[in-house]
């Protein structure tokens, strides 16, 4: 059990670095500047858009990719210039990445042969890590005679076998068919509880990051953009950003003037209210333009003035498209976002972005 | 718009009555008919011809594009024809026959006739210049070449060393000079065209360059005494002719097999060395554990390729030795040919050729074995 920590983590890839020369790369930061800790047993997640930077740094933690800046340690040990099999830690791939040519256990085998592990052990661990991913009777296979769900538990069990401080997962059920993306998310949960070991996860898929994590780190363009539980994430994002990437779908952000625009999430609104001074609420009147049927609850896109915006209704009785809908949104649920989209936490500016968003629409 | 439509339906229909004379003048068969008709479709042409004559420049390009769409439904119609005629055959006979009749021919008339003749002819006392006084001798041919020919049977020794000689040598260097250039950069690709060029060279070019480089006082030799080493005489030495003319031919061929490996190489995904990066393994291990194992498939295609070559070398040989010195370079494709062209004894040579084969297919068949194995 460890902490990892980078500190100042840059990545510019084509960069040659000298040794002991000040001279900072130039190029494109994949990674600009990161600097996060992962706290020890914690289940995080590394969340953000395809592009963003996200498996590059999970393969710098690993050693697989050269770091151009920057410092990585994992508890009070610098690790940054290691070799890979020598950080204690494991790595699950998008693509199992299972050694063709040989069998389950053999696969398995392979990384404990090479760091020198007595048989006895290598026999106890193999079987061991089988057990907990469930796949006993499967050792003499080939990975080209197993389904991709039983690939990805080997991967998980190769892994397991190395107990290792760290398990990196660099977006292991995106292969995965949806049903069982969900039981071996579960799986994960499950597994994450009983090895009590630190998880770093990769993923582009926001439902993963909220269902699956316990610290998500969400990133955009090689920078973090917000850290912290996934209740943090989703109420109080810090910026425009975290608050469209959370969420299904995301924050609706209309702009009000010059300096300021709100946000508020499709399910804060209050349907078929009237229109009442008292309370501190925005009523708006509008058109549907299309809706989609999620079952139990229907998302409409409505029109806002110059934009749209999705509101999610829990009914079972759909509203006709191009139809009239009411609804109010309370100023508690309402975020306020400045002109650089972050977020505004000064209750004065607060009360001017809401007083002219409210003038703005009881007077349309 | 509408004018510029004009123009297609009056071509169109001028069109229409020409095709419909043409398909009167086929049907008729009077003599003095049919010309009446050829007159009837020159006034029409002609007609067109006026009447495209009296359109403007840009009413020409529309016309022009009408002639075009024209030709192509006319063209699509003739190609369904043929479509027709086409499947109509393929129904009856599998096309798969009509497309190896190419292939066939030279493969019937070049190799399985003469492997035939030549699998008779080893029974024959063989006489080409009046070839129906060739008499039958049952295994005389094989009798006298085993028992007689002094040579013979050192040939198919020498050959067996040969082969085994320079594929293993040629799947070691290939191996290690693959690994080292499977990269993309400038240097790789530099290295990679220079190593290829030796077998764009032709065989005798190739052999000359080598004969004098080889010479007792040739680049080598003087280069090893510089070291302080006596080099044979490498060609002329019973104990290291073979081995030099292996070497040559092990030479010219590594660009191309080189290549070959390497596309194999470049076949292993990136993800299965950073998973053994990951697992601890050293870079040999690598080497023994990962990359040798999964390109087994490719390293038993260049076996098997070089074997087949190798035992069938002849051109260094006849170029460098002829087989000499004291029949300590003679491989069986230099003694069949010795055997056929030079001492006009065809019977020896199809007897010898036969071996020849049978000692291919057995150790062909043996190597498939082996890697059948290790590759499952």
């Amino acid at each position: 059990m460890a902490t990892i920590e980078l500190q100042n983590v840059v990545k510019i890839y084509g960069a040659k670095v000298k040794k002991n020369s000040k001279e900072i790369p130039k190029g494109k930061r994949a990674v600009d500047d990161v600097s996060f800790q992962i706290p020890s047993g914690s289940f995080t997640i590394l969340v953000g858009p395809s592009g963003c930077g996200k498996t590059t740094l999970l393969r710098m933690i690993a050693g697989l990719e050269d770091i151009t800046m920057g410092v990585v340690k994992i508890g009070e040990i610098d690790i940054t210039n290691l070799e890979p099999g020598d950080r204690g830690i494991a790595m699950v791939f998008q693509n199992y990445a299972l050694y063709p040519h040989m069998t389950v256990r053999e696969n398995i085998e392979f990384g404990l042969v090479n760091a020198r592990i007595p048989k006895f052990e290598i026999k106890e661990r193999v079987s061991e890590a089988l057990k907990i991913v469930g796949l006993e009777d499967y050792q003499e296979r080939k990975p080209a005679n197993l389904s991709g769900g039983q690939r990805q538990r080997v991967a998980l069990a190769r892994a397991i076998s190395k107990t290792p401080q760290c398990f990196l997962m660099d977006e292991p059920l995106s292969n995965l068919d949806a049903k069982l993306r969900s039981e071996m998310r579960t799986e994960l949960i499950q597994l994450h509880q009983k090895l009590m070991s630190t998880f770093i996860y990769v993923t582009h898929d926001q439902i993963e990051a909220m269902t699956m994590g316990d610290n998500i780190v969400v990133m955009n363009e090689g920078k973090i953009m917000q850290q912290g539980t996934p209740s943090e994430i989703h109420n109080d994002p810090n910026c425009v950003f975290v608050a469209k990437f959370i969420g299904d779908p995301g924050m609706n952000i209309i702009k009000v003037d010059e300096k300021y625009s709100i946000g508020f999430r499709p399910r804060d609104v209050q349907f078929d209210s009237e229109k009442n001074e008292k309370e501190d609420a925005v009523f708006v009147k509008t058109k549907i333009l299309s809706f989609e049927n999620h079952g139990s609850e229907f998302l409409y896109l409505v029109n806002f003035d110059t934009t749209t915006a999705f509101v999610k209704e829990l009914s079972k009785h759909n509203r006709k498209v191009s139809s009239e809908i009411s609804f109010s949104i309370l100023k508690k649920d309402m975020y306020i976002f400045d002109e650089n989209d972050n977020r505004v936490y000064d209750q004065e500016k607060i009360e001017e972005a809401y007083g002219t968003f409210k003038t703005h629409w009881e007077n349309v | 718009m509408e004018h510029l439509r004009l123009i297609g339906k009056t071509y169109n229909d001028y069109c229409e009555i020409i095709d419909s004379y043409k398909a009167d003048y086929k049907k008729t068969k009077a003599k003095a008919e049919k010309e009446i008709i050829k007159q009837k479709i020159k006034e029409k042409k002609n007609e067109l011809k006026e009447y495209r004559k009296t359109l403007s420049k840009e009413e020409k390009e529309v016309y022009r594009d009408y002639q075009k769409i024209r030709f192509d439904i006319k063209r699509c119609e003739i190609l369904k024809k043929a479509d027709k005629i086409e499947s109509k055959i393929f129904k009856k006979v599998n096309p798969a026959y009509i497309y190896m009749i190419p292939a066939a021919f030279g493969a019937i008339f070049f190799t399985i006739l003469p492997a035939i003749f030549m699998v008779i002819g080893s029974f024959f006392k063989v006489d080409l210049v009046s070839i129906w006084e060739s008499s039958f001798r049952g295994f005389w041919n094989y009798e006298m070449i085993f028992t007689r020919d002094t040579e013979f049977v050192k040939a198919i020794w020498n050959t067996i060393i040969f082969a085994f000689f320079t594929v293993f040598l040629l799947m070691i260097i290939t191996l290690l000079m693959a690994s080292w250039l499977s990269k993309n950069t400038k240097i790789h690709n530099l290295s990679q065209t220079m190593i290829f060029t030796p077998h764009i060279a032709s065989m005798v070019s190739v052999s000359i360059l080598w004969i004098l480089m080889l010479d007792p006082q040739g680049i080598i030799n003087q280069i090893l005494s510089l070291l302080g080493i006596e080099g044979p005489n490498w060609l002329m030495n019973t104990k290291t002719s073979l081995l030099s003319v292996g070497f040559v031919t092990v030479w010219k061929s590594i660009g191309y097999y080189v290549l070959i490996i390497i596309a194999g190489l470049q076949s292993i995904p990136a993800y299965v060395y950073e998973a053994a990066r990951l697992d601890k393994a050293s870079k040999f291990t690598i080497f023994r554990k990962i990359t040798v194992p999964l390109l087994s498939e490719t390293l038993m295609f260049v076996f098997i390729m070089k074997f087949i070559n190798s035992f069938k070398s002849f051109a260094a040989i006849d170029l460098m030795t002829q087989g000499g010195p004291r029949g300590s370079s003679m491989v069986l494709g230099y003694w069949i040919y010795n055997a056929g062209r030079v001492k006009f004894n065809y019977g020896f040579a199809m007897a010898g050729a036969l071996i020849l084969t049978i000692i291919v297919a057995l150790f062909t068949v043996l190597a498939n074995q082996v890697f059948k194995k290790k590759v499952e």
